[in-house]
Parts: C-alpha cells; structure tokens; sequence
C-alpha cells in the first residue's frame, strides 16, 4: 500500500487567509473547506472514511469466523432440541451446555484480546447496576405473564423452562445455575463479546447493536419470543456499547432469567 | 492576495477527479490527488484511484444482488409455507403458514435494511437462511436435497454480498 507522503507544514504567511469554519488539517494544521475530503496541502484523509481501507484486514477471514460460529451454534441446537440423538435428561443437557461453552470459548479465544478488555471495572458503578437490578426484575415479571398468557391461550403449551433440572436432587440450584448464570456468561461472550467486537469492525455502532441483538433473539428459534428478545438483545447491545464492558449486560441477563425461573418455580 | 483577487484565471481543476482546486494546494481537496507531484507519483495515485473506483461498482453490484436474493428468499419461504401448509395432514397448516410469512417479512424486512446498514443485514440474511437449512436437514435429511442448487445459488450470492459489503465501512 502506498503511504500517503507527508510535507511539512505550509507556513501562514504562505497561505490564504480563510474563514475559523473550515476544517483544521490534524496533521498540517492547515485549515480546508468544510465540503474538503483530504487536506490541500498535505493530502492526508480530513474525514475516517475517505482513508485508505486497512487491506491487511482479512474480511473474508472474519465473515467466515462469524459465520463457522453460527453454523456450529445452530447445529447443536438443533441435534439437541429436534433429534433423539441426545436423551432429554439433565446429563444430556450438561453435556450440550458444555459443548456449547466450548464453542464459544473457542471463538472468544481467537479475539481474546477485544474480550478481556470488555471485563474491565472501570465504567461500573453501584448504583447503576442497583437500578439495572430493578429494571431486569420488572421486565422479567411483565414478560412472565406475557409469555403465560400468549403460550396458554394460543398455543396451549404450558411447558416448563425448569423441567430438565426437576429430576434432579437440587432443581432450583441447578435452574439458577444453569438457565441464570451460564447464559450470562457465555451468551454475553457470544453476542456481546466476540459477535458485537467483530461487526465493529465493518460497521456503525448503532448497526452493530442492532445485528447483535437481532441474531441473538433469531437463535432462540422462538417466533413468539421476538417481542421480548429482540428488545432485550437491543437493551444489552446498548449497555454493551455504551459502557464498554460486559458486566452490565451479563448482570441483566443473570437477574432477568433467574427472576422467570423463580416466579415458574413459585408457580404464578 | 491581491493578485489573486485582480487576476482571475481559469480555474485549474484536478486531474484526477475534475474537482477544482486552487493553485495553491498541494493535493486535491476532493480525491487526495498530488497536484504538484511527480510523473511518477500521479500516475501510481490514478492507478489506484481508478482500481478503487472499480472495486466500488462491484461492490455495489455484489450487494444489490445479495439484496436481490433476500426478496427472492422471501418470495420461496411463503410458496414453500403455501405448499407445506395445504399439504400438511397433522392440522398444523395454519401455524405452518403463519410462521412462514413471519420469516418471509423478516427477510423483506432485511432486504430494506440492507439499503442503509448493508454489513448487518446481508450477514443477518445469510445466518438466517442458514439456519433455516440446518433445521429443515436435521427434520427431514432429505430436505437438503430438494433444490440443492437454488439454495448453493442463494448461498453463493449472500456470501459475496456480506463480503463486499464489509468492504464498505465509512461509505454512507
């Protein structure tokens, strides 16, 4: 690639006098017209878009990874949820929770560096995380009933989230375990982690909040979930996006699925 | 500056890209062109100027087919849901079809998307439509197989498209 020869900085006297409403050149400290997209005297770039695509950037290499990712994902989703390859007992569903860990691990180590930081204490207040709390729980309570009413008067499915974890001798231990800490952890890894890193690099924030989010409601498989998850994976993106960590969003998602398994433990 | 303002030449332009500049600039405002360059160097910048005027054109191309194939999407899942609804013998037709143009809205919904955050919405097209053939294979294996080619064609030009697009950060 090119680089894009620098010369010294033009001395005042040289130039035209013009206007304080241009644009100052970084580089130069020359001063260009608004609509000017490189600087006159140095040619550097004015504007992040008009530079030079970084070519060392392998988007082949990361469109593929997101994608490999999904494929595995919904794989194991789907052997597990449709097919009789796994047994419906609690070892089975530990066996694919791990799996899936894995994955995602996997896919999280290959961009560990992005991830790590995003566990960083420094935007973490109390406060805030004391209000994310109460908003979590409301939320959870509003979408209990929702989804209890929708699922019974349609579709007539009042099947439980907890019921793999009733056969076993700690079923509340283990509901909280492993439908309120694990997702938390690794679905926040997956979709606000490696996921929302990665699409930061091809496109806007906002965008990127709102791919992540709806990729992570899609791979719920649940159409009547859209209305609640879609907003969710919204709600998290943000935090992610806004706070630069993983807590915040990791901490929503742990209060608001451990709330569901109470209140469906508590049989309202 | 009164010489600049007595005299009034013809003002030069770029080029590179026909922008008018003024005498007094080293490089085009508009494309970055060294106006005061050597042989060499302009000829290198135009090389490349046009290389990267020729990628964006198949970009866009690339980008308006995948865009083009996420209607087409659309369009299959509801004939798809039409026909699997009307021929489905265990009274979930309904259900059936109503899922089907639930997905078939989401797809035209991503194909409308792509105008404005392209990256996003091809590669949520693609993972979608993915998806969708993994959990049809796994139902029923030979689901794959029924318009094998179709689907390798809708794949092929999602693929390109997400790609193409991810090329285009930073252009609005």
């Amino acid at each position: 690639m090119d680089e894009t020869p620098l010369i010294e900085p033009v001395p005042e006297g040289d130039r035209q006098p013009v206007t304080n409403y241009g644009l100052i050149c970084r580089t130069c400290g020359v001063e260009n017209t608004f609509t000017s997209r490189f600087c006159s005297a140095c040619g550097i770039a004015l504007k992040a878009k008009y530079q030079q695509q970084n070519t060392t950037q392998n988007h082949e290499a990361i469109v593929g990874q997101i994608i490999v990712f999904f494929v595995a994902l919904v794989l194991i989703i789907s052997l597990y949820g449709y097919t009789e390859l796994f047994n419906p007992t609690f070892e089975s569903s530990l066996l694919v929770d791990g799996i899936m860990a894995a994955v995602v691990l996997v896919f999280a180590a290959l961009n560990y560096k992005g991830i790590l930081k995003l566990y960083s204490l420094k935007n973490v207040r109390l406060p805030m995380i004391l209000l994310l709390i109460i908003i979590m729980m409301i939320t959870a309570v509003g979408v209990h009933f929702l989804a209890g009413y929708i699922n019974s008067s349609f579709f007539d499915d009042n099947s439980s989230i907890t019921w793999i974890y009733e056969q076993t001798q700690w079923p509340i231990l283990f509901s909280v375990l492993f439908i309120g800490v694990y997702p938390a952890i690794f679905e926040e890894i997956a979709f606000r982690g490696f996921l929302f890193n990665n699409l930061l690099l091809f496109s806007k924030p906002r965008s990127v909040i709102f791919t992540s989010g709806f990729l992570f409601a899609f791979i719920h498989f649940s159409i009547i979930g859209l209305l609640w998850l879609l907003p969710l994976g919204l709600f998290f993106g943000y935090l992610r996006f806004r706070y630069r960590n993983l807590w915040y969003s990791s901490i929503c998602h742990f209060v608001y699925n451990t709330t569901i398994v109470i209140l469906s433990f508590s049989g309202v | 500056m009164e010489s600049y303002t007595t005299i009034v030449p013809k003002k030069p332009t770029c080029q590179c890209c026909k922008y008018e500049v003024s005498e007094n600039d080293s490089f085009c405002n508009n494309c970055g062109f060294p106006l005061n360059g050597t042989d060499e160097e302009k000829g290198k910048f135009i090389g490349r100027y046009l290389t990267q005027k020729n990628q964006k054109t198949e970009i866009d191309s690339q980008v308006k087919s995948a865009r083009t194939t996420l209607f087409v999407v659309a369009g299959l899942t509801v004939l798809g849901g039409l026909l699997s609804g009307a021929t489905d013998k265990g009274g979930d037709g309904g259900i059936i079809l109503i899922a089907s143009l639930i997905i078939a809205v989401i797809f035209c919904g991503l194909a409308f998307w792509s105008n404005k955050n392209p990256f996003g919405a091809l590669l949520t097209g693609l993972i979608m439509y993915v998806s969708l053939l993994i959990l049809g294979t796994i139902d029923n294996p030979l689901e794959l197989m029924r318009g094998i080619i179709v689907k390798v064609i809708i794949i092929s030009y999602m693929v390109k498209g997400v790609i193409g697009a991810s090329k285009v950060r930073g252009r609005e």
